[in-house]
């Protein structure tokens, strides 16, 4: 297989905006990241022990308070393994939190987290390899450094899966025995961060007034949802269509279905996606989802 | 410690200043590896941002 084109996931403005919160981040208690973190790495694991530390000092939890402030990355370093986009944290937790911050369940990184078992360690990095070798590497190293499994399903089951703006980098997907599969969920959600790092790194206030026919949704929506899904579906759309030559079998059937159901979704978005675009001031951004919402219609 | 946490505390409000905006991006599908459209009518993609006041999947 060639090596495909790279869609250009880097963006000037977030790669300022990942080191210097991360600077902010640390100040918090005067630490500081790890010297050899990588900053995308240093940046999903800092919000883990920004939100560890604030929960353990709001409920009063001295112990686990002084242990997030000996462990600026959360112990990330610990759990880490190398894959083809950088070290990754892979974990499979058997119990998700909620709190006030949200009531989508999450995970913080603490004292008793562990890695995942070996034949999920396996299946990321065979995903993330899939990830890479399709173009898709520098979304996934800048966007999903801490993988959260959630639960395991077959190829005729409903995924879940999801991201936490609180927690920029760290991508949650339920999961089948299959990497190409799994790539797709998280290039999915590493493009929903990517956006909201985008987003942010760009000051950009989206209006929340207009609204957009969402065909995933079947219903009208704010800007904000609207372009994340012109966003993360193309994405998907356009990894799907590459990896497919590298599938078979009931796999090669499961993502050739998702793709043909895209295609339909995606095909009558252009005239309100075009509308939404005028929305985002930043012109370098607006370009980003216009290429890829283009590149993914012309599947 | 106290002291240390309530400094924390209240730099941490800083940090997050006006922005206590938190956005959840959910994503459901199905689809069936048997083909499709016998599976159109189940599938339920999606996405959603949302506030911390109002969040659906």
């Amino acid at each position: 297989m060639a090596t495909p084109t790279q869609l250009g996931f880097r963006f000037a403005p977030t790669d300022r905006l990942h080191p210097e919160r991360v600077r902010r981040i640390h100040a918090l208690t005067a630490t500081t990241a790890p010297a050899a973190a990588e900053h995308a790495f240093a940046y999903a694991t800092a919000h883990h022990y920004l939100e560890g530390a604030e929960a353990a000092a709001r409920a009063g939890d001295r112990d686990l308070f002084a242990w997030y402030t000996a462990h600026p990355d959360a112990g990330a370093h610990a759990l880490a393994a190398p894959t083809a986009v950088g070290q990754c944290v892979v974990i499979a937790p058997e119990q998700l939190i909620t709190s006030p911050i949200s009531d989508t369940a999450y995970y913080l990184l603490n004292p008793h987290t562990g890695p995942a078992p070996a034949g999920h360690q396996e299946l990321a990095r065979a995903a993330y390899t899939l990830a890479d070798d399709t173009g898709f590497g520098d979304l996934l190293a800048g966007h999903a450094r801490v993988l959260v499994f959630l639960g395991r399903k077959g190829y005729n089951d409903t995924f879940d899966s999801w991201t936490i703006s609180r927690l920029p980098g760290t991508v949650f997907v339920d999961h089948i025995d299959d990497p190409a599969a799994l790539a797709r969920d998280l290039i999915h959600e590493a493009g929903h961060n990517w956006l909201n790092d985008a987003l942010a790194a760009t000051g950009c206030k989206l209006d929340d007034q207009a609204l957009f026919h969402s065909p995933w949704k079947r219903t009208p929506r704010p800007a904000y949802g609207f372009l994340h899904a012109c966003w993360a579906f193309p994405l998907t759309m356009i990894y799907t269509a590459r990896v497919l030559e590298r599938t078979e079998g009931a796999g090669r059937r499961f993502l050739t279905s998702y793709l043909d159901l895209q295609r339909t979704f995606l095909a009558g978005t252009g005239p309100d996606h075009a509308r939404a675009l005028t929305l985002v001031p930043d012109p370098d951004l607006r370009e980003h989802l216009r290429a890829v919402h283009q590149q993914a219609i012309g599947l | 410690m106290s002291d240390k946490i309530t400094g924390f505390l209240a730099a941490v409000d800083e940090l997050r200043g006006e922005d206590s905006t938190v956005r959840t991006t959910a994503h459901t599908s199905r689809v069936s590896a048997e083909g499709w459209p016998a599976a159109q009518g189940d599938d339920a993609e999606g996405d959603t941002g949302t506030t911390e006041e109002n969040r659906t999947v």
